[in-house]
């Protein structure tokens, strides 16, 4: 089967592999997780945990809380598994894509051939150091390996590995299109800019385009650009886009400094990428947005709903798992960073941060919640002013 | 396949005990796979009546197929002996190895 006109092709064993780590990650997230408060509220709880602190001010209490966790058998074993099934699941998407990896080589020169969209590399392009040092969600090569003439293997890997993770943590909404975040952005903007009508989007970060796809579907009359750090991934992901019928102009280049002009844009987006970069980057990131932007143009940044103020000393730094145990580097950054304020020293006005939830079918979008809610993204949102 | 560039930390205080980890995992996806496999042509040769009794247990492979059979098995024993090869070098080894 194909989960979208130009996936991979999966057989029958691969997905009862997959559905298998699926299965195991829904189980340990889901029903094996909680004991890990129960084991801290057990043996590490201190009476002060529950009192308000500023996730700042609380960073040398939640060190302590890691180094407890980290000498608690069941913490080791829960942990060692979860990290065992994600290596287990990148290894399996990586043989699902290497079987299949010349068919998809040769549909990308085919597409490259008759498209209507574009896709552009740069081999000089660097890769910032907290992509390159590790890596990130320990997909071996991460996003940048780029290891054969047309290579689209990263973007194939991460396109099935994401959607993989994405049931794993009980995300179901997309299924194997993993296209979640695309459509709350675009919820939250038909919600809050009903007047915004596009003729070119910026999408900073795209990795395998699947959620630039929403915001193309949203908006069929921009001119949609995406830009991602690795060649295999704009590859890919143009590859992907013009499978759907939704062409759009692919380029590498760092959503730190990109190559376009001032006023360039009427909408420049964001989805999960910041969590991936560091607190410095992440500030550069959102400056960038600003500068891209027209005056009267809208940039939305969408994130994992991780934010510590909502969150007591425990969650804070076990909602991080990720950072410490599965080569995220950036968690923490984002669970502490005051968005409003990012914002606003960017030059944005009319900010709004706040949780919103993944559009469902027959109901309306709510507002953005201030404090979480089940399967809602965190979005931060401004205008560059006239 | 790249090869995994990590900067976590190792979890169990026996680095052997997060390979063992990984091989338990790696045998629970393989053995579904199987099972499923093994579902799927039991239901399709009974609802095709393709299979006289007794054909299963009276079968015996081919040269080729045997030697498919013992390919597929290296591969498999290669993916259950991957996170042993993996974790030379990796960080807590040669702490464990000295106690």
């Amino acid at each position: 089967m194909q989960f979208h006109p130009e996936s991979p092709v999966l057989h029958d064993a691969d997905l009862s592999r997959l559905r298998f780590v699926t299965d195991l990650k829904r189980h340990l997230f889901a029903k094996a997780g909680p004991e890990n408060r129960r084991l801290y509220e057990a043996r590490l709880a201190h009476p002060d945990d529950k009192a308000p602190r500023s996730p700042q001010a609380a960073g040398a209490r939640r060190e302590e809380i890691r180094l407890g966790m980290e000498a608690e058998p069941y913490f080791q074993a829960w942990s060692a598994v979860l990290r065992a099934s994600q290596d287990l699941m990148w290894d399996y998407v990586g043989r699902v894509v290497d079987g299949d990896l010349d068919r998809l080589t040769d549909r990308f020169a085919a597409a490259k051939a008759r498209s209507s969209g574009s896709v552009t590399t740069d081999p000089t392009l660097a890769v910032p150091d907290y992509l390159a040092s590790r890596d990130t969600h320990r997909m071996p090569g991460s996003y940048h390996a780029d290891q054969r003439p047309d290579d689209v293997r990263a973007g194939a890997v991460y396109d099935l590995g994401g959607a993989i993770y994405q049931l794993g943590i009980g995300n179901a909404t997309g299924a194997l299109l993993n296209d979640s975040r695309g459509r709350t952005l675009v919820a939250f903007l038909h919600r809050n800019y009903p007047a915004l009508a596009p003729l070119r989007i910026l999408d900073m970060g795209c990795s395998a385009g699947h959620n630039t796809a929403p915001v193309c579907a949203a908006f069929p009359k921009a001119e949609v650009h995406a830009i991602d750090i690795g060649a295999a991934m704009v590859r890919y992901a143009f590859l992907r886009a013009e499978g759907l019928g939704l062409p759009a102009h692919f380029s590498q280049q760092n959503a730190e400094h990109t190559n376009f002009e001032d006023g360039s844009f009427d909408l420049v987006v964001s989805q999960i990428v910041l969590h991936e970069t560091t607190p410095e980057a992440m500030q550069r990131i959102i400056a960038e947005s600003f500068r891209l932007l027209r005056p009267g143009g809208v940039a939305v940044h969408l994130e994992v709903p991780i934010r510590y103020e909502h969150f007591d000393v425990f969650d804070q730094f076990f909602r991080s798992w990720e950072q410490y145990y599965n080569d995220e580097p950036n968690i923490e950054g984002v669970g502490v960073a005051d968005f409003r304020q990012l914002a606003e020293q960017a030059g944005f006005t009319g900010v709004h941060t706040g949780f919103q939830p993944i559009p469902a079918k027959d109901v309306p979008t709510p507002a953005l919640s201030a404090s979480p809610l089940p399967g809602s993204w965190y979005i931060v949102a401004g205008t560059r002013p006239a | 396949m790249p090869a995994l560039n990590s900067q976590t930390v190792q979890l169990c205080g026996d680095p052997n005990i997060d390979r063992l980890f990984a091989m338990v995992l790696a045998l629970g996806a393989e053995l579904t796979a199987v099972s499923e496999e093994l579902d799927t042509l039991k239901r399709v040769i009974t609802e095709q009546k393709l299979l006289a009794p007794d054909s299963l247990k009276r079968y015996r492979p081919s040269p080729d197929a045997q030697a498919e059979r013992d390919a597929a098995r290296s591969a498999f024993v290669a993916t259950l002996m991957a996170p042993f090869e993996q974790a030379i070098g990796a960080p807590g080894e040669a702490r464990a190895g000295a106690r």
